[in-house]
């Protein structure tokens, strides 16, 4: 059944049932979204149904073409509030060290390892992501939006409230680094 | 002819179906014979696919989703839902405006104390007092006291007569007074 269908059945008639397939429907997409970019399940869960509670209070007034691109926006926001009342973000870019000229990212590619070193699966993963988690928070957004979500880069732009070059920009950097970071391991 | 470096660029889009159709042609047709596009591209979808299956996803805890449901519940969410504190202020603000009203128009019609006026005509009756609970009631009695044969002093609350006024004006047009006429006055 479609979205807009479910929608309906629980707008009109109250129906919690059509409400909870909704819920579920994108469970692993949201909560992906959400809890790869807070820190831990608590923030996760919290995040995850303060965005359904919202979106709850405004249903009335829900007219987008996509109900996961607006939950991820609700949830995307929610996130931004949260980070910002925690430390300052830390930037992969952003110089570091006594001279500063070496950012994060030289120093994870350096990381010591024999070239005779083999990984298993689960090293590979840990490795992914470790990577993942080190990109800038904008290009992580993008790639998790894209990768868990499965939303297209015009939907991705429109949460962003940036243009579509600008968030397939972000895409490929945060690629480039990951091929960069994780070239020895795949 | 789009070089290598632009048709790896077009790569994304074109997974996700976003690429005008002749670009994607294009592209279609270059990936069928670059080894390097193709090594690109599938390393690409490596590092997505893996990152895909390997980034955690495993959904909240039952007791959130419960949660949301309980939310959802029409009943349950009309309850937990308080009186907006906004409402409460206006209301408040509008009695207060209202009762300010009301002190301004007993100073404005100089009423003796008590907040009672005498209203005296030369050719119309009185009754008593008039009491009035709510407008029909007030409307009731402003019609008796202009239809009323005796000429006496009477008193009228003013607390209705002055917030009826304009009904008071109609009732007496429609009993043959005229309103601008010194035959009845208030004092």
């Amino acid at each position: 059944m479609e979205d807009a269908t479910l929608l309906d059945k629980y707008r009109e008639h109250g129906d919690v049932q059509a409400l909870e397939q909704l819920v579920e429907r994108y469970r692993r997409p949201l909560f992906g979204y959400i809890l790869n970019m807070t820190e831990g399940k608590g923030d996760a869960d919290e995040i995850f149904q303060e965005v359904w509670f919202r979106a709850l209070k405004k249903l009335d007034s829900y007219s987008h073409k996509s109900l996961l691109s607006w939950l991820m926006r609700i949830a995307r926001n929610l996130i931004i509030d949260k980070s910002r009342k925690r430390k300052p973000e830390v930037s992969l870019d952003k110089p570091v060290g006594d001279e500063g000229d070496t950012s994060l990212i030289d120093l994870v590619e350096s990381d010591e390892r024999r070239p005779d070193e083999i990984l298993t699966g689960a090293e590979i993963e840990g490795r992914v992501m470790e990577a993942v988690n080190l990109l800038p928070e904008e290009q992580k957004d993008v790639f998790l939006m894209r990768v868990k979500a499965d939303l297209s880069f015009k939907e991705i732009a429109e949460i962003q409230d940036v243009s579509i070059n600008t968030a397939l920009a972000r895409m490929q950097y945060a690629l480039t680094k990951l091929r960069r970071l994780l070239e020895d391991d795949l | 002819m789009m070089t290598c470096t632009e048709i790896q660029g077009c790569l994304l889009l074109a997974e996700t179906g976003e690429l005008p159709a002749d670009q994607a042609e294009t592209v279609r047709v270059h990936m069928e014979s670059c080894a390097a596009c193709q090594s690109f591209d599938a390393k690409t979808s490596q590092i997505m696919n893996l990152a895909g299956r390997v980034l955690p996803d495993e959904g909240p805890s039952a007791a959130i989703l419960a949660a949301i449901s309980d939310a959802a519940s029409p009943k349950l969410h009309a309850r937990v839902v308080p009186f907006p504190l906004s409402r409460m202020m206006s209301m408040a603000a509008a009695l207060v405006a209202l009762i300010a009203v009301i002190v301004l128009m007993n100073n404005a019609l100089n009423v003796p104390d008590g907040g009672m006026v005498s209203v005296t005509t030369t050719t119309q009756p009185r009754v008593d007092t008039l009491v009035a609970d709510d407008d029909l009631q007030t409307a009731v009695a402003l019609l008796s006291f202009v239809s009323d044969e005796s000429d006496d002093l009477q008193e009228l609350d003013l607390s209705a007569a002055s917030s009826l006024s304009a009904l008071a004006d109609e009732l007496l047009k429609m009993q043959g007074f005229d309103l601008y006429d010194d035959s009845y006055a208030i004092n």
